[in-house]
């Protein structure tokens, strides 16, 4: 007798702008199945987990749900059909208790004649958390009170309230601590034995290994092929994973290297925070720096203690001459320019023109007697750097929020450029945005470097850090864990074994 | 295991001790401190209740804000609410008395609230424009309105606002609101989304229409509010020029102070709050600072608090490092 699947994923595809994130991916899981799902950063496992979970909607393609058409609107109604989710993100509201957080949206249960049993709400949600061996958890507390991993065991709580048929786990065990692990491989096991499924999503080969009875691999969207447990191998697996083909020209030149002079711009000394771990570096003048690593190892935060926005809790970030850089206004006024991984959030005002954009940073130097700023003078810096950097607008009166996604990081690279920055540190440069504008945005990369000035390049895409760096470091749990200097040897398989 | 439970129940008895300490020490600090410059004013029983009497309609007004405050509605429609609400109740008691009254006043800012909550939930536009088009629209209605009646009441309205009859509203409020707040599921979804709207949102709460019930529920208090004020003054009279949002300010000051003071439940801290502020305003009087230069104190008061509660941890810590990571 054939069996139904849970849940079946047809011909599944989703864009995002110009970016495909999903083409055409198929996907079965049967009942009792925990089914692994790997893939390099941006191969569209955390879009697909969010299609079946309800949170975005496919462009193409339909679900079914064991044969019946499945379309959820939102998490909500996919959790009420009986599909949950865990993601890496907070997914708790802090201000209320354990228990308003474990019901929230189901209160009605506790509810008679209009009036919440709030003493039977926490008695329930306790007994959940001691059923799940959480019985360390009070129900009572407030959710504020707790550590981020306690935090997601209340997020899982909330999910095994009712057994669910499909549960999705997106990345999270990295914010787990072991005992956290643990508790949720034996959630996994007892949800298996009674029939139910699991969508496992890991960067962690061997934990993959250990949980899943079949693993589905992505790359670049599209189903890269699937692997059974006999079949599950850690090396089979990191192949499938980054087996596309790198084309070397599409990066820069690797020939002229002259640029890079041994003369320090600017160093980090045992710079440590809430994700970083005593980490040093020191970049020179005309050289590209890349940090590789998982999205959640910390890369992303140096950007941001290099350019000030964090302060880390111990150590510094020195410019070349010696002085600290504590802020971004400061860090502006020392040439430096930071491009962020969230673009539209913290890079743009998005509702304003291309022209304010470009010229925001480079309004000192245009103020005449200090304060007064000619029309003239803004539009001639914005022409002159659009222009050069061949921003297709209608015109720099614009507003940024009808731009592309290429189009858009051209902008905050121009407002940088047009400041005459020395230091560029580039967060996810090239995300979510067309290959043509990828390429252009290297070639500035290229040319930048050819004028002597020095760039951090943080990327989750190994292909443009091996491209692009003449030095690699690469980072895992907020340390860094090894240092690669360029040569045409360096693969991604050497740096994902120092990653994952 | 007999010592360890005792020192339990010793350190539950500590921290509640120090929680009451807290919460009735704001209020408590500045009574004594104005005891102290006019004690044949403040060290006199009736003083006290008369500070106290005057904290209840606050409060009442307070309550009704307390749930839309949580969520990040701010409306400044309350006063013009109240006033035309009290006004619609008045000239009913003309007709039908008590009851007339009653009645009046509940239906009328029944529907001033579904209005100002339709319109914010039709034009999805922020909380504070739809509250200002509000107050004006019902100013104005308020001053054309009152002119078609007498608003001075008689005596047996005036039990809404005097003792032992607003003791009795206030303790009532005070009930259902409490009630309300913590014991229904609107209470806990109002606090979940208040806490995190997306978050919210993905555990399958409806915050629009949690909004929208916001100004429904707030109007059953406000209704309780103009009742209080027409008993406690014997009159209702309509302003204009925005006039009526001075009757929001003080309540709105108190729902503030009662949401950062974490020592106790925000209901009875918004009654806190008031009490706080009231005593605050009228101590002002008593020392006889000049009615506009006591806005720029009671300003003052409610930045340092909220600024100290807020920023204390990092103001006292001692721990250099741990300052650093608090910033």
């Amino acid at each position: 007798m054939q069996v139904t699947p849970v849940i079946e994923v047809k011909n599944i595809s989703k864009s995002f702008t110009s970016t495909k994130a999903l083409s055409k991916v198929e996907l079965r899981i049967f009942p009792g199945e925990v089914r692994g799902l790997i893939g390099e950063n941006g191969s569209g496992k955390s879009t697909l987990s969010a299609i079946i979970s309800g949170n975005l909607k496919a462009d193409e393609g339909e679900m079914f749900m064991f044969g019946k058409p499945y379309s959820p609107t939102n998490s909500f109604e996919a959790s009420e059909m009986g599909v949950s989710i865990i993601v890496q993100e907070q997914g708790t509201v802090e201000t209320i208790s354990v228990a308003a957080n474990i019901f929230a949206g189901r209160e009605h249960q506790f509810c008679h004649m209009g009036f919440l049993n709030s003493k039977k709400l926490t008695v329930e949600a306790q007994k959940l958390l001691d059923s799940i061996g959480l019985e360390y958890i009070r129900a009572e507390m407030l959710v504020a009170g707790l550590s981020f991993e306690d935090r997601k065991l209340v997020e899982i709580a909330r999910a095994f309230y009712r057994l669910p048929e499909l549960f999705i786990v997106d990345e999270t065990t990295t914010a787990l601590p072991q005992r956290g692990r643990n508790i949720l491989y034996g959630l996994i096991k007892k949800l298996k034995a009674n029939g139910k499924s699991v969508l496992f999503i890991s960067h962690d080969i061997e934990e993959l290994v250990e949980v899943c009875d079949t693993v589905t691999i992505l790359r670049d969207g599209k189903l890269a092929g699937s692997l059974t447990e006999d079949e599950m191998d850690p090396y089979k697996m990191k192949t499938l994973m980054v087996g596309r083909e790198i084309t070397d020209n599409y990066y820069r030149s690797r020939e002229k290297t002259a640029e890079q002079s041994d003369k320090i711009v600017l160093s980090v000394e045992h710079v440590s925070s809430k994700i970083l771990k005593d980490i040093s570096f020191q970049l020179k003048k005309g050289e590209i720096l890349g940090f590789a690593g998982l999205s959640d190892c910390g890369i992303h935060e140096i950007g941001k203690v290099v350019f000030g926005l964090i302060k880390p809790e111990k150590g510094k970030v020195l410019y070349g001459n010696g002085i600290e850089i504590t802020n971004p206004k400061q860090a502006i006024e020392k040439g430096l320019g930071f491009m962020s991984k969230n673009r539209d959030r913290e890079s743009m005002l998005i509702e304003l023109t291309i022209k304010e954009n470009t010229v925001i940073p480079s309004l000192p130097k245009l103020a005449r007697y200090g304060f007064f700023i000619t029309p003239k003078s803004e539009k001639e810096l914005a022409l002159k750097w659009c222009g050069r950097l061949n921003v297709k607008m209608k015109n720099i009166e614009q507003p940024c929020s009808e731009l592309s996604g290429g189009n858009k990081q051209k902008i905050v690279l121009a407002k940088w450029l047009a400041n005459d920055s020395e230091i560029f540190i580039l967060d996810c440069p090239t995300r979510g945005i067309d290959i043509g504008v990828k390429e252009a945005i290297y070639k500035i990369m290229g040319n930048l470097k050819s004028q002597g000035k020095s760039i951090i390049m943080i990327s989750e895409e190994l292909p443009e850090v091996i491209g692009m760096s003449d030095r690699i470091l690469v980072m895992k749990d907020g340390c860094l864990k090894k240092e690669f200097i360029f040569d045409n040897g360096t693969s991604e398989a050497d740096i994902i074994q120092y990653m994952i | 295991m007999k010592t360890e439970v005792a020192y339990m129940k010793m350190n539950n008895f500590v921290n509640m001790s120090k929680r009451v300490l807290f919460t009735i020490g704001l209020p408590l600090i500045i009574y004594l401190a104005l005891g102290i410059l006019r004690p044949d004013i403040y060290f006199k029983w009736s003083t006290f209740v008369m500070l106290f009497t005057q904290s209840i309609s606050y409060a009442v007004v307070g309550w009704s804000m307390v749930f839309g405050m949580s969520v990040g509605l701010f409306d400044f429609s309350v006063g013009s609410r109240v006033i035309l609400a009290g006004l619609v109740g008045i000239h009913m008691a003309l007709y039908f008395g008590v009851v007339g009254f009653i009645l009046g006043i509940i239906v009328s800012s029944l529907v001033m609230a579904a209005f100002t909550g339709g319109a914010y939930a039709f034009f999805k536009i922020p909380s504070i424009i739809t509250g200002f088009a509000a107050l004006l629209i019902f100013e104005s209605m308020a001053t054309i309105y009152q002119k078609q009646f007498s608003v001075i009441v008689d005596d047996n309205i005036k039990v809404f606002g005097t003792s032992p009859g607003i003791y009795m509203i206030g303790l009532l409020s005070f009930i259902s609101v409490y009630l309300i707040f913590n014991n229904t599921k609107f209470g806990y979804q109002i606090k979940a989304i208040g806490g995190n709207e997306n978050i919210a949102r993905s555990m399958g709460i409806n915050g629009m229409k949690l909004k929208v019930m916001t100004y429904i529920v707030g109007c059953a208090f406000l209704a309780i509010a103009a009742m209080i004020k027409v008993g406690y003054t014997g009159t209702m009279l309509g302003v204009t020029s925005m006039q009526s949002m001075n009757q929001c300010f003080t309540p709105m000051m108190g729902v503030m102070i009662g949401l950062y003071l974490t020592s106790c439940n925000p209901i009875i801290g918004v009654f806190i709050g008031q009490f706080a502020i009231t005593v605050v305003s009228s101590g002002l009087v008593a020392l006889g600072i000049e009615s506009r230069l006591q806005n720029v104190v009671v300003g003052v008061f409610l930045l340092l608090f909220i600024g100290l509660k807020t920023n204390g941890e990092k103001l006292f810590s001692k721990d250099k490092m741990h300052k650093k990571a608090i910033e």
